[in-house]
């Protein structure tokens, strides 16, 4: 027998959950085609809980954990050894478990070097070994100006050309061509493929749910919650603005104690208002609630389209971790931004500039997606990425396969 | 003035983690109490945690986790979840810390309780290291490991008796006055460096103050809280069942609340069964992030003898109610046994029947005073000494470069 398939996923640490949720989906897609398959996580995000939804066979190794950006309380602990340090222990550690795991498809999230060229030992071994590497690209990696001169410095295209076989995309072409909009010269470009979203479409139907609390409320989350006091703080006071209705706030995991402070105050001060540190089962509450007021990360904004929940995004448009110190003063149009606009043109989503954000307008876009009826669940988009994606790994681990004997 | 370095002292603590979460806890104390006294030094810890742990690092430390092994048993390990073969996740396991070692290159490595690592896996770098020369090398050990016979069996294994004479310090988390570990094990005679008992290894605290977490879990005036919990779950279902049972037939207007933790790694069958039988009263949770509080909030504990849970009840003062875990070792027997000649805890009968786990819990009060109060500063003092062997090490080199 031994002939059970091996595969490797390597995710990157970078801030919030949502990568980490795409792997897990990933895996369980794997799971479900090939039962016996091998499936091993690599990653340094300290987010470890989120592997609990890892299936049968699966397992992880977490490396030491590599964040550079973020204030406060929320930058998660690191090694006090260096960047430079940290990043020759990851590659090392990456390129000789590859080695010795040995297996059939890699899949790389997103950064096809990962952070300071620590891939590049274990690409090269992969491509010794003659192991199919895969890199997947979130819908929008970036904004892709900014795309194109991080690649066009760290020599990506050179490394898409010589050492991954495949790039699959979490998107549709229609949202964003990866081709164009990040300038990929046509070798690279053959090799790209559009999975559609990776998300969770519930099976449940939304509407008849009343054991999830919440249900029928306003819902008001901010991810993980690193950024999400700016939002937050203004959903709260425009719901003096919303009589009649209920909310509940959810604070996120990864909130910082201050922020996390003054919000549960504001909300204490609002008997219509429910505050909730956390909770494990956000696209449950997200598909039972009337509506969701949400930045646009690419988790919430899919699961709320796959549930046909109504919903206000108001993207982030600073960078990642950084509200304390960068909002309103360094903004760049974010990847959020170029989702939440596209959502919003296909009339699934409303749409709230972040320059304009006010309780007032909150409220008033609030009232506005209420009187519009409630979108199609799923939207008509293609959400079946995860499954697609691995199918497309299974696909190239086979072959592979096929070929040695 | 002294030299000083750049940066801080390396440490790397390794724990095999076969089926609980007890050593990596103990792992995680001491490195809080090292980047305590050195907030410069880096810590790494080696786990092979199963599961999920939601573990909090202090600053200055992070995880590297490895793919997890489940105990079959004495001796025998089997990937925990990973579909590949013993042969490849030992591999995989071994070449993951090699790596690790190489390229943190740490100042000292701490090994918990296995001295060659799960299935000999450390015994390679080991060699590398104390051939180097600049790695300290020290060994951790629980108070009672397994029966002396086996310990000392599998230590005489090839792979692991060369390992032995590599470490420079051997620290026993325990008090000599509950039992000489030094002594029962023969430690002396097989390692080639001092011995040292540290007192017991437990939390850091503070602790919450009593009235408020009380408070906290909701408790009136008058009422008493029993606990029970039994580390990470695994083998937690008997004793979470018996309390269950026991609670449910207490005299009537009893003034007793009972909370049942059952543990993450707590098999879903049973936690479900559990759920099912719950009687008003009773709270049961799988996972919790105050168990400090509850473990103040208690008048009785209610629990396995694994080291952690025990130290930090006694620690506490809180009466315990022990039901050891008969095997895969006699570990646990072994130390409610002990710890009960020394009236610090008292045993729950192995044919204990839902009466007479009741009767218990309505005695508590009247258990015997302690004869002796163990050492439990075990974490202060593996930190100091962990730090002074470094210290020692950096005068060495001190020296070295004078000369």
């Amino acid at each position: 027998m031994s002939q059970r398939l091996r595969v490797a996923m390597f995710t990157h640490d970078a801030y919030g959950v949502g990568h980490i949720r795409r792997a897990t989906r990933i895996a369980r897609a794997l799971a479900a085609h090939d039962p016996a398959a091998a499936i091993l996580l690599i990653s340094g995000s300290p987010a470890t809980r989120l592997f609990a939804d890892l299936p049968p066979n699966a397992d992880y190794v977490k490396i030491p954990t590599i964040v550079t950006s973020g204030v406060g309380d929320t930058r998660p602990p690191m090694l006090p050894i260096g960047l430079a340090g940290l990043a020759g222990m990851r590659a090392a550690m990456v390129r000789d478990t590859l080695e010795v795991f040995a297996p059939d498809v890699v899949l790389i999230d997103n950064f096809p070097l990962g952070t300071r060229f620590e891939l590049l030992p274990a690409l090269l071994t992969l491509r010794a070994m003659g192991t199919p590497v895969v890199l997947g690209l979130r819908d929008i990696v970036d904004p892709p100006e900014r795309v194109r001169a991080d690649w066009q410095r760290d020599g990506v295209y050179e490394v898409l050309d010589r050492y991954y076989d495949r790039i699959v995309v979490y998107g549709v072409p229609e949202i964003l061509d990866a081709a164009e909009a990040y300038g990929l010269p046509p070798a690279v470009a053959a090799k790209v493929l559009y999975c559609g979203f990776v998300t969770e479409v519930p099976s449940a139907p939304p509407a008849a749910a009343p054991d999830v609390p919440g249900s029928g409320d306003l819902l008001a989350t901010a991810g993980a919650g690193r950024d999400g006091l700016p939002l937050l703080d203004a959903f709260i006071r425009a719901m003096a603005e919303l009589p009649g209705r209920r909310a509940t706030v959810i604070g996120g995991e990864s909130m910082s104690v201050d922020d996390r402070a003054t919000l549960q105050a504001m909300c204490a001060a609002e008997p219509r208002i429910t505050w909730l540190d956390d909770v494990p089962d956000l696209p449950a509450r997200i598909a039972v609630a009337e509506l969701v007021v949400a930045m646009a990360g690419y988790n919430t904004a899919l699961e709320i389209v796959a549930a046909g929940t109504r919903a206000v995004l108001v993207p982030r448009t600073w960078r990642s971790g950084e509200h304390a110190t960068r909002a309103g003063t360094r903004r760049t149009d974010g990847e959020q931004l170029l989702r939440a606009a596209w959502l919003a043109r296909l009339g699934l989503v409303q749409m709230l500039h972040p320059a304009e954000l006010s309780p007032g307008r909150l409220a008033a876009a609030v009232r506005e997606a209420l009187a519009a009826p409630r979108p199609e669940p799923g939207g008509g988009l293609a959400l079946d990425g995860a499954d697609r994606v691995a199918r497309q790994l299974l696909g190239l681990a086979r072959g592979d396969r096929d070929d040695a004997t | 003035m002294k030299p000083r370095r750049r940066s801080g002292p390396r440490l790397l603590l390794y724990s095999h983690d076969g089926q609980s979460l007890g050593h990596l806890r103990r792992n995680l104390n001491i490195a809080g109490a090292v980047l305590e006294r050195r907030p410069a030094a880096a810590v790494l810890l080696l786990a092979g945690v199963p599961g999920v742990p939601g573990v909090q690092l202090p600053a200055g430390a992070d995880l590297v986790k490895l793919p997890s092994i489940r105990k079959v048993d004495t001796d025998r390990w089997q990937p925990a979840s990973l579909g590949v073969d013993a042969r490849r996740l030992n591999a995989l396991r071994r070449d993951l810390i090699a790596a690790t070692v190489r390229t943190y290159r740490p100042d000292l490595l701490l090994v918990d309780y296995l001295p060659a690592g799960m299935g000999g896996e450390l015994a390679v770098i080991i060699d590398e290291l104390a051939a180097r020369g600049r790695t300290r090398l020290v060994l951790g050990l629980r108070d009672i490991l397994r029966d002396p016979e086996v310990t000392l069996r599998s230590w005489r294994h090839n792979a692991v008796r060369g390992v032995l004479g590599k470490y420079q310090r051997v620290l026993v988390y325990g008090d000599r006055s509950v039992i000489d570990t030094a002594a029962v094990y023969g430690l002396e005679d097989l390692f080639d460096c001092p011995v040292e008992h540290t007192g017991y290894v437990g939390p850091a605290g503070p602790w919450p103050e009593r009235a408020g977490a009380r408070r906290d879990v909701g408790l009136d005036d008058g009422w008493t809280l029993a606990l029970a919990t039994a580390g990470g779950g695994a083998h937690a279902y008997p004793l979470l069942r018996l309390a269950l049972a026991g609670f449910a037939v207490l005299p009537v207007g009893h003034r007793m609340r009972m909370h049942l933790l059952a543990g993450p790694l707590m098999d879903q069958v049973d936690y479900e069964r559990l759920a099912a039988n719950l009687v008003p009263g009773v709270r049961l949770e799988r996972i919790t992030d105050r168990l400090p509080t509850l473990m103040v909030a208690a008048d009785v504990v209610l629990t396995g003898a694994a080291y952690n849970t025990l130290v930090e009840s006694i620690g506490l003062g809180r009466p315990v109610l022990s039901m050891p875990r008969p095997g895969p070792s006699a570990e646990q027997t072994l130390r409610a046994g002990l710890f009960e000649r020394l009236g610090l805890l008292r045993t729950i009968p192995a044919d204990c029947s839902p009466a007479g786990l009741a009767e218990l819990l309505l005695n508590v009060g009247s258990s015997p005073t302690p004869q002796v109060q163990p050492q439990l500063d075990g974490r202060a003092r593996v930190a100091s000494t962990l730090l002074e062997m470094l210290d020692d090490r950096r005068d060495d080199r001190a020296a070295a470069a004078v000369a």
